[in-house]
C-alpha cells in the first residue's frame, strides 16, 4: 500500500474514529491526537491490511483499544470511567427538572457518563447508524451483549429525558 | 394517527427493538410532524445525535497525517555491517594467506651466490661491458628473457600455493 492508497481507503474513517475517541475521552484535542496516532499505527500495520475482511470494524476496534489504553493509563480517565459506573448504579439523577437553557449540553455530558460499553454501543448505533452485527464486529462483542448494552443505555436516556422539563 | 406512530416507534426504540429503518423514520417524524409536549425532549435528543454525527476533522488534519506518513515512507539508508561470523572468516583467510606465504618463503629460500671477498675485489667489470651496439642488444635481450622466465615460474608457484590454501580452507569448513 502506498500513501495514496492509504489516503483513499483508511483516511476516510478518520471522522468516525474521531467521534468515537471524543465520546470516550471527552476532550477534542486529546481525541484528535489519538486519531492521528491510530492512523499512523494503521499505516505501520499495512502488511496486515490484506488479511482484514472488515476494514471499518478493524479501524474502529483499534481506535477503541487505543482510547481504553489511554483512559486506563491516566488517573483522570480511570476516575471518569469509575464515576460512570457509580452513576449508572444510582439512577435517577438528582435535580433533573431544574436544568437550565443549556440542557442539551448537560444531556451530552450525561451520555458521556454512561458506562464505557454502553457508551460505545450507543455511539456506534445511534450516532454512526451501524447495524447490531456491525457494532458487534467492530467492538468484538457477542451480538447479545450489544443488544443488552444498547437496551440499558437507551433505558437510562429515557429516564433522563422523560424526567426533564421540555425546552420549547 | 402520527402521534400514535411516533409513540409506537419510541417504545420500540427505547426497548432496543427498532430497526435502522424504523429509527430513521422516527427521526423524520419527530422533525417534520407537529408533536406533543411530551415528545419535545425526544426530538432534542435525536437532534443532538444528528449534530454529533456531523462532527469532523478538518483538511489540515489530513495534511498533517499524510505528511507524517510520507516522512515514514522514505527509504532509510541501508547500513551494512559485518557479522562476527564474517569477521572470523576473513581473519581465518588472512591467517591462512600469511601462513602460506611464510611456508612458501621458507621452503624456497633464495640461494645467494657465495663469493669470496678476495674474488670480489679482483673482478674486472670492463671485460663484461659490451663493446658494440649488437653485443649490448644481445646482452639486454638475454637479461629480459631471464626476467620473464623467472617471473612466469614465480606466478606458477604462487598459483599452486593459492590452490593449496583453497583446499585447506575447504577442509577447515
Amino acid at each position: 500500500m502506498n500513501p495514496t492508497d492509504f489516503k483513499n481507503t483508511i483516511l476516510p474513517y478518520k471522522d468516525k474514529m474521531f467521534r468515537l475517541a471524543l465520546r470516550l475521552l471527552n476532550k477534542r484535542e486529546e481525541a484528535e491526537d489519538l486519531v492521528q496516532e491510530a492512523l499512523i499505527k494503521l499505516w505501520q500495520q499495512q502488511d496486515r491490511l490484506a488479511e482484514v475482511q472488515n476494514l471499518e470494524a478493524w479501524v474502529i476496534r483499534l481506535t477503541k483499544n487505543q482510547c481504553i489504553d489511554r483512559l486506563r493509563g491516566s488517573k483522570n480517565g480511570h476516575k471518569e470511567w469509575k464515576d460512570g459506573l457509580d452513576w449508572a448504579d444510582s439512577t435517577p439523577l438528582p435535580d433533573a427538572r431544574t436544568e437550565s437553557a443549556d440542557t442539551m449540553n448537560k444531556l451530552q455530558k450525561l451520555m458521556e457518563r454512561l458506562p464505557e460499553n454502553q457508551r460505545l454501543v450507543m455511539q456506534l448505533r445511534d450516532v454512526e447508524g451501524m447495524s447490531y452485527q456491525e457494532v458487534a464486529e467492530a467492538l468484538d462483542f457477542p451480538l447479545a451483549q450489544v443488544k443488552i448494552n444498547l437496551f440499558r443505555a437507551r433505558q437510562t436516556m429515557k429516564s433522563i429525558l422523560s424526567s426533564r422539563t421540555p425546552q420549547v | 394517527m402520527k402521534q400514535q406512530q411516533i409513540q409506537s416507534l419510541l417504545d420500540k426504540y427505547f426497548a432496543g427493538e427498532s430497526s435502522l429503518q424504523e429509527e430513521a423514520q422516527l427521526r423524520q417524524l419527530l422533525q417534520t410532524e407537529p408533536i406533543s409536549a411530551e415528545h419535545l425532549n425526544y426530538r432534542e435528543w435525536f437532534q443532538l445525535l444528528e449534530e454529533e454525527a456531523e462532527l469532523s476533522l478538518g483538511d489540515d488534519f489530513d495534511a498533517k497525517v499524510m505528511a507524517a506518513i510520507e516522512a515514514s515512507n522514505k527509504p532509510k539508508p541501508v547500513i551494512r555491517t559485518l557479522s562476527v561470523a564474517w569477521v572470523l572468516r576473513i581473519a581465518a583467510v588472512f591467517a591462512l594467506v600469511a601462513t602460506g606465504l611464510w611456508w612458501l618463503v621458507r621452503s624456497n629460500p633464495v640461494e645467494q651466490p657465495i663469493v669470496a671477498e678476495a674474488e670480489v675485489k679482483v673482478i674486472d667489470w670492463s671485460k663484461y661491458e659490451p663493446k658494440t651496439v649488437e653485443e649490448a642488444y644481445e646482452v639486454t635481450r638475454k637479461a629480459l628473457r631471464k626476467v620473464a622466465t623467472e617471473f612466469n615460474e614465480g606466478t606458477a608457484i604462487a598459483t599452486q600455493s593459492i590452490d593449496k590454501m583453497g583446499e585447506m580452507g575447504k577442509l577447515i569448513k
